[in-house]
């Protein structure tokens, strides 16, 4: 495809853990997805355009998708799609929220981002001039919360504790009477008094999938509070883009995760398009590994024949797989869109070392080129 | 060289209904050649030929739109283990199928209405995932900090016109929405309803103020399409004084009013609810700057999808399923509200009513345009049963029998004997739209014009008519042939790009890095972002 990304002078590639030309990793490759019978995609550690490029390929060979971090996601999504949400972005909770509800159980990496950019500076557009107010639930404070000159409340829970506190909260919100809590009624009613002076609060989490209780109790608590005012959500993503993942499959199929295309239209289950599931049942007979943000396996790695398509680091070279190709970083080797922490939506990002190996949808095109006739309606 | 030879070839813009041979060459139509002789000939003796034909509003696309299907896995036929036939489910979700459903029933190019300049990215690479026809966005402006606050400062238009320009080109877009200007903003400090003159708290700008405002710069940049308006109150008994204003209000230069059926509710009757279709359309045909799309209601399951949050919010107690989805977003907002549509609710059936009396009593079928505001009114699929309505008399009257009796004490649609011709169709469908956007070489079949050819059937059922075509051509291409698809070739996307003065780039740089802490950066659509070079077409600007 003319103007692909990141066409890779300088590939590598091994077959069967032997160093080969990319052309010849490309056709082993190849003649093992025209032999496969239920082919497995999986990892989809990739960019936007490696998703697109790899639901093409699925759509051709009947695969099963799975991004590494669906289970997490889903079951986020999960909620939302169960009972509806409010969500705003990383920039209004930093440019407008006043008050913040923070889940710190789980939150690292990417959450400590958002959460040092909302620590540091002050809320331009609040309609309140106070400094923001924090609500600390979970973990002991972390990072620049600590050393902020804010007004914290810190709630420290049990993680197992917190769905149970967010209900008390949005009981004592409605004014219905609390049993026992895990803080004093006192308390508990001086939190609810923050949350209701709120003029625009914004609640962060990082959910692991243990806390699925604790995000539904948090979004019932959230539509509550809009009965009074304003206040909003922002979940932090999962890293390897998957975010911007769910968002391509959702609009190249419906569903965000746990998709088969062997029916001819997508079809989703969390439990039978499971990736772990289908390679260690052995139902899928073939998994195309992509881990193209880091150097990354599956823990089921051994259990199925592979190609892989990973990050290129020193030394990597996986003997078990019977292909691999080393794919270049989305926005260093390639210029790339991929999902934000940042701003909380898709961005362009140029490369910032250009051009020495492909790009995951450059290799996926050319699998496709190969099996897919141009313009061909697929069905 | 392709002729299509003998079929019925109805192309308001030159004029035509008359039975000819289109010749083909290439992506483009041209004249009869000398002597011509065609690589591939196609009898269409009795079929009707039109031109490609052309949405410009329905949301299929973006963040928003991305939510629903999130939302709403329950109403994907591959979900079910027994789908039920409804629109909703027969919709299939996603971008391709999105394409492929268009182009079945002859149509060559959408436009996407409502997009939020921040997710405008999110938005192209959507619709590069949406094959066969081309494409296009609005951007949604008005409810930003930065506009406000340039017109609280009273910096005047000139300043306005590069903002807007600027927002133009970063998000790559076709034109300007407006979406109940200045409410996004107000809701976000918990203002629950926005009228006309209300005022956006911390700015003091009223909503007339920004459409005003907008309106003036999108006719100063060249933009070919007007201003493009989402009203207040939408969905409210006693709403029509609110159209009926806006009408009034901006009436210097051309505007376009969305989905009006939505705001063509009186008071009247037992139950404080009535159409005031007629009374809306009496005003529409006098305002000649005006153009609308109509919003029709259809029966069934759906969802809406709007960047009204504040009305969204609002209807968050009628979400049939009871789940709803509503996002502030930067400087823009967004609700996601499933609704059913029920035959035997009073309420669904004057909104139904209202809808086609709009279609049926203005007069000018170059100014008023089919949509159901896909997926809010009805799902796109509806369009098939939507022409057929308007028709045909006879089924409007059989249509009428199924709905509450009490109906009809509040609409006129009853007495209303006119039915739409093929041509009048093809006026709203083809030459209307391509001359509102300003495509110059779409939506007519004169030499020169791109070759989006839809051929259908002449059949006495206009649904099936026009839900399966007989063939359809895009850019010369069959990919099309008896309701299947036979090709799925990449559409473009179109925009403008006008000209401004590039000083507003570097204030919003700096604007970007003090209010958020962010490069302005991350929300520009380079050309190559959709993953391949060629995908976007410019539409040239008035100089």
């Amino acid at each position: 495809m003319p103007g692909r990304r990141g066409e890779g002078r300088h590939a590598k590639a091994w077959i069967e853990g032997v160093a080969c030309s990319l052309d010849a990793a490309v056709e082993a490759a190849l003649a093992r997805l025209r032999e496969s019978r239920h082919p497995l995609f999986a990892g989809l550690g990739c960019d936007m355009d490696g998703t697109r490029s790899l639901v093409r390929l699925a759509r051709r060979v009947g695969a099963s998708i799975d991004h590494l971090s669906s289970t997490a996601t889903g079951l986020e999504l999960a909620v939302a799609r169960d009972m509806g949400s409010f969500f705003t972005t990383p920039g209004e909770a930093v440019a407008r929220a006043d008050t913040l509800l923070v889940l710190g159980s789980a939150l690292d990496g990417t959450g400590t981002e958002l959460l040092d950019r909302v620590f540091e500076t002050a809320p331009k557009l609040a309609a309140r001039g106070a400094p923001r107010r924090v609500i600390w639930v979970g973990r002991p404070l972390k990072g620049k919360a600590r050393s902020s000159r804010l007004e914290i409340t810190s709630l420290q829970v049990p993680a197992s504790q917190i769905a149970t506190l967010l209900a008390a909260l949005r009981a004592r919100l409605a004014g219905r009477p609390v049993g026992k809590a895990s803080i004093s009624a006192s308390r508990l009613q001086a939190v609810v008094e923050k949350l209701r002076e709120a003029q625009f609060g914004v609640a962060i989490w990082c959910s692991p999938p243990q806390e699925v209780l604790a995000i539904e109790a948090l979004t019932g608590l959230v539509r509550d509070l809009n009965g009074h005012t304003r206040f909003s959500c922002v979940p932090v993503c999962a890293a390897d883009n998957a975010a911007g993942v769910a968002m391509a499959l959702t609009w190249l199929t419906g569903f965000p995760s746990n998709i088969d295309f062997s029916q001819g239209q997508p079809e989703h289950d969390p439990w039978r398009f499971d990736a772990a599931r289908l390679a260690r049942s052995g139902e899928a007979d073939l998994a195309l590994w992509v881990s193209a943000y880091r150097d990354h396996w599956p823990d089921w790695a051994d259990e199925v024949p592979m190609i892989a398509l990973t990050s290129r680091s020193d030394g990597a070279r996986r003997p078990h797989a019977l292909v691999q190709i080393a794919v270049g970083t989305p926005g260093v080797d390639h210029d790339t869109v991929d999902y934000s922490s940042a701003s909380g939506h898709l961005a362009f990002r140029r490369a910032t070392a250009r051009e020495t190996i492909p790009s995951v949808a450059a290799v996926v095109d050319r699998f496709c080129a190969a099996l897919i006739e141009p313009g061909k309606a697929l069905r | 060289m392709i002729r299509l030879a003998g079929g019925r070839v109805i192309d308001p813009a030159h004029g035509r209904d008359e039975i000819v041979d289109l010749w083909i060459e290439g992506a483009r139509v041209v004249a009869p050649p000398p002597g011509g002789r065609a690589d591939e000939n196609f009898d269409v003796a009795g079929k009707i030929v039109m031109p490609g034909a052309i949405d410009i509003h329905s949301h299929i696309a973006g963040a928003n739109v991305n939510t629903a299907r999130l939302l709403l896995p329950e109403y994907h036929r591959a979900h079910l283990v027994r789908p039920t036939r409804t629109p909703l489910t027969e919709l299939g979700w996603s971008t391709i199928e999105t394409g492929r459903l268009y182009a079945t029933m002859g149509f060559t190019t959408v436009v996407e209405p409502a997009i939020a300049p921040h997710t405008a990215l999110h938005a192209h690479l959507e619709l590069a995932d949406t094959p066969i026809i081309d494409k296009a966005i609005l951007a949604v402006l008005g409810n930003d900090d930065f506009l406000l606050s340039l017109m609280r400062e009273k910096e005047g238009e000139g300043a306005i016109r590069d903002y807007v320009g600027s927002m133009l080109a970063s998000s790559r877009a076709l034109g300007v929405k407006v979406i109940n200007a200045g409410a996004a903003m107000a809701f976000k400090h918990n203002v629950r309803s926005f009228g006309l003159d209300d005022v956006v708290p911390t700015y003091g700008v009223s909503s007339r103020a920004i459409v005003s405002a907008l309106q003036q710069a999108v006719h100063a940049l060249g933009v070919p399409h007007p201003l493009h308006v989402h009203c207040n109150n939408l969905g409210l008994a006693g709403n029509v004084e609110t159209a009926l204003e806006t009408i009034a209000a901006f009436d210097g230069l051309p505007i376009h009013l969305a989905h009006l059926q939505f705001y063509s509710y009186g008071t009247e009757g037992k139950r404080g609810f009535s159409s005031a279709a007629a009374r809306l359309a009496e005003a529409v045909n006098k305002a000649t700057h005006l153009s609308i799309d109509v919003g029709q209601v259809m029966f069934g399951q759906t969802v809406t999808v709007s960047s009204d949050v504040l009305r969204q919010f609002a209807a968050t107690g009628f979400a049939h399923p009871r789940k709803s989805i509503i996002i502030d977003g930067d400087s823009n907002g967004g609700g996601i509200v499933p609704i059913a549509y029920r035959k035997s609710s009073f309420t669904n059936a004057v909104q139904w009513a209202a809808g086609l009396e709009l279609f049926l009593l203005i007069e000018d079928p170059r100014r008023v345009f089919f949509t159901t505001d896909h997926p809010n009114g009805a799902p796109f699929t509806c369009y098939p049963e939507l022409f057929a309505l308007l028709m045909d008399r006879n089924l409007r009257a059989a249509w009428l029998d199924a709905l509450p009796k009490s109906t009809l004490a509040v609409t006129t649609l009853p007495s209303i004997a006119r039915e739409y011709s093929l041509f009048e169709i093809a006026t709203m469908t083809r030459s209307a739209p391509a001359k509102l956007l300003g495509l110059s070489d779409r939506g007519h079949l004169g030499e020169g014009a791109l070759a989006d050819v839809a051929v259908y059937h002449d059949l006495k059922d206009r649904a099936a008519m026009f839900r399966a075509a007989h063939l359809v051509l895009k850019n010369g291409e069959m990919v099309v042939r008896d309701g299947d698809i036979v090709r799925e070739l990449p559409g473009k996307t179109l925009s403008v790009t006008p000209s401004y003065d590039r000083a507003v780039d570097r204030r919003l740089d700096d604007y970007y890095e003090s209010l958020y802490g962010m490069s302005r950066g991350l929300f520009v659509v380079p050309p190559e972002a959709p993953g391949f070079l060629g995908a976007f077409e410019d539409v040239p600007c008035a100089t």
